[in-house]
């Protein structure tokens, strides 16, 4: 084997352990949902187990989705995601099937926070909407 | 393995008896069937939304401590229903509304305008339902001082006698017979006023 | 009292509260008195139009909710009946009234930091969760719930929800 073999196999090695420790393409379904207790016909209901799981934790009776992204992110990847007229997220799929999700208001990141995140549980972000009422962004990772 | 319980549909003294012996399912179930029931209770006295949903929270907490203390006297929401009013009256002395107590105080020695007007008479209304009078009926509830809405709360829905109003008010049962009197005139002077100015009667 | 006794006798009699000798004779002076009469059949109306007239309501929050804060404070109850039966040593007396103290001061200061629609439950922050804010530094609190299903960031502040229907039509 000449040195330009063996230079050549070393680094289909290395590559090689570069792609084992990359993180696989992920989705993450990224939900606007308004919490209230005022029941608002004809808006669209966030599907019953997420409900079930808002329901214990916050009071509000009622949660709609006011809108839906899926976000398919490759290795080390960031993608943006318009969720309201002024606000947005950005998801970057990090290392050890770690997520960093940026928030942005009106062009200005509010926070940021990374967290690994498991199939079946939710990342959410979340405040007061006025009268009574709440926003979240919630975030699940289904691969 | 053993079969986990039917609460939903189980009997309710059957989940106080499992309540009893510490299965918390059964309470929630338990719960779940009256937790309306207790806020109305709470909100019939209170007449504040937050106020009445933390009273009726705390009654709950009570009656899980307090189960061995039931025996099937009365039925468990009216027993749940007494420990809502037991707190609904120590909320309403712990806030001390001096100045309303002051003014309630004048009214009894001396007598409003209302208390020496007759009773008023409230004929069957046509075409109105029940479900508007007892709208028009919690609207002229809420007009009432505490002390008097108390009164007609504890004697008209919750069901007391006098004796037992005068216990839970700390008060005599003259004060009681007293008060009631001057809430039914009130709310009926109140009822007939509203049903005036809709045109309902002349 | 200003009130006649006899009306508040004909009320008692209405309410079932009037017996005996007192009741009959009450019932016999109600033939002869008109006023009376009339008092007892209008105190009589107003019971009947009490009869079931509490207005029916639904809990303004929802039962699941309703029923996480009743369990968790009857945990707390009893994990405190617990704390406060164990037998006072000489340090154990003071943890038995610091600890409850300092977990009220502790409530005090995260409720006095709460919204009042904040979640009432345990501060939880995992060991692999970041938190970056911006410049403007927005108050803000995070926990996860037990079954560490959900981790939430609940932001002091208050986006815009409206949608815009163009982007919507174009996603």
């Amino acid at each position: 084997m000449n040195r330009f073999t063996i230079l050549v196999a070393l680094l289909l090695l290395v590559s090689g352990g570069f792609v084992a420790a990359q993180a696989d393409p992920i989705t993450v379904q990224a939900r606007l949902v308004h919490g209230t207790s005022k029941e608002q016909k004809g808006k669209m209901r966030v599907p019953a187990a997420l409900k079930k799981k808002l329901a214990r934790v916050f009071k509000w009776m009622h949660y709609y989705q006011l809108n839906s992204k899926q976000l398919n992110i490759a290795d080390a990847t960031t993608k943006s995601a318009k969720l309201s007229k002024t606000a947005s997220i950005k998801v970057t799929n990090r290392k050890n099937d770690k997520i960093a999700v940026s928030l942005y208001s009106k062009g200005k990141m509010l926070v940021q926070k990374t967290q690994s995140l498991r199939p079946g549980s939710y990342m959410v972000l979340a405040g007061n909407a006025g009268s009574d009422s709440a926003w979240f962004i919630v975030l699940s990772k289904s691969k | 393995m053993p079969e986990e319980p039917a609460y939903s549909s189980a009997e309710e003294p059957q989940l106080v008896e499992w309540a009893k012996a510490g299965d918390m399912q059964a309470f929630e179930e338990l719960v779940s069937r009256h937790r309306d029931r207790a806020y109305v209770r709470a909100y019939s006295i209170m007449r504040n939304e937050s106020l009445a949903v933390d009273l009726s929270q705390n009654a709950w907490v009570k009656a899980w401590q307090r189960l061995e203390q039931f025996h099937g006297e009365a039925s468990f929401p009216t027993w749940l229903s007494r420990i809502v009013t037991n707190l609904c009256l120590d909320e309403l002395r712990r806030q001390k509304r001096a100045r309303t107590d002051s003014i309630e105080a004048m009214e009894e020695s001396t007598g409003p305008v209302e208390n020496r007007m007759e009773m008023e008479t409230l004929d069957p209304i046509e075409g109105l339902g029940r479900e508007e009078l007892r709208e028009r009926i919690d609207a002229a509830l809420a007009k009432l001082s505490d002390k008097h809405r108390t009164v007609i709360v504890l004697y008209e829905f919750e069901q007391l006698e006098y004796r037992e109003i005068a216990e839970k008010m700390g008060t005599s049962i003259g004060t009681v017979m007293s008060r009631l009197f001057y809430a039914r005139k009130r709310l009926a002077s109140l009822l007939k006023e509203t049903l005036k100015r809709d045109g309902l009667i002349e | 009292m200003n009130e006649n006794e006899t009306e508040l006798k004909v009320q008692a009699l209405v309410d079932g509260e009037l017996t005996g000798r007192e009741a009959e004779d009450l019932h016999e002076r109600l033939e002869s008195d008109d006023g009376l009469r009339e008092l007892h059949e209008r105190l009589t109306a107003m019971r009947g139009l009490m009869t079931g007239a509490e207005l029916p309501r639904t809990l303004p929050e929802s039962g699941d909710f309703h029923w996480s804060q009743i369990s968790k404070a009857i945990e707390r109850e009893e994990r405190q009946a617990k704390h406060m039966a164990r037998p006072a040593s000489g340090a154990n007396w003071l943890l038995r009234w610091v600890l409850p103290l300092a977990g009220i001061a502790c409530l005090v200061l995260v409720l006095s930091l709460q919204q009042t629609t904040m979640p009432d439950l345990d501060i939880l922050l995992g060991s692999d969760h970041e938190i970056e804010l911006s410049e403007d530094e927005i108050e803000l609190m995070t926990f996860n719930t037990g079954d560490d299903a959900m981790s939430v960031v609940w932001l002091d502040y208050s986006i815009d929800l409206q949608q815009d229907s163009l982007q919507r039509w174009l996603d």
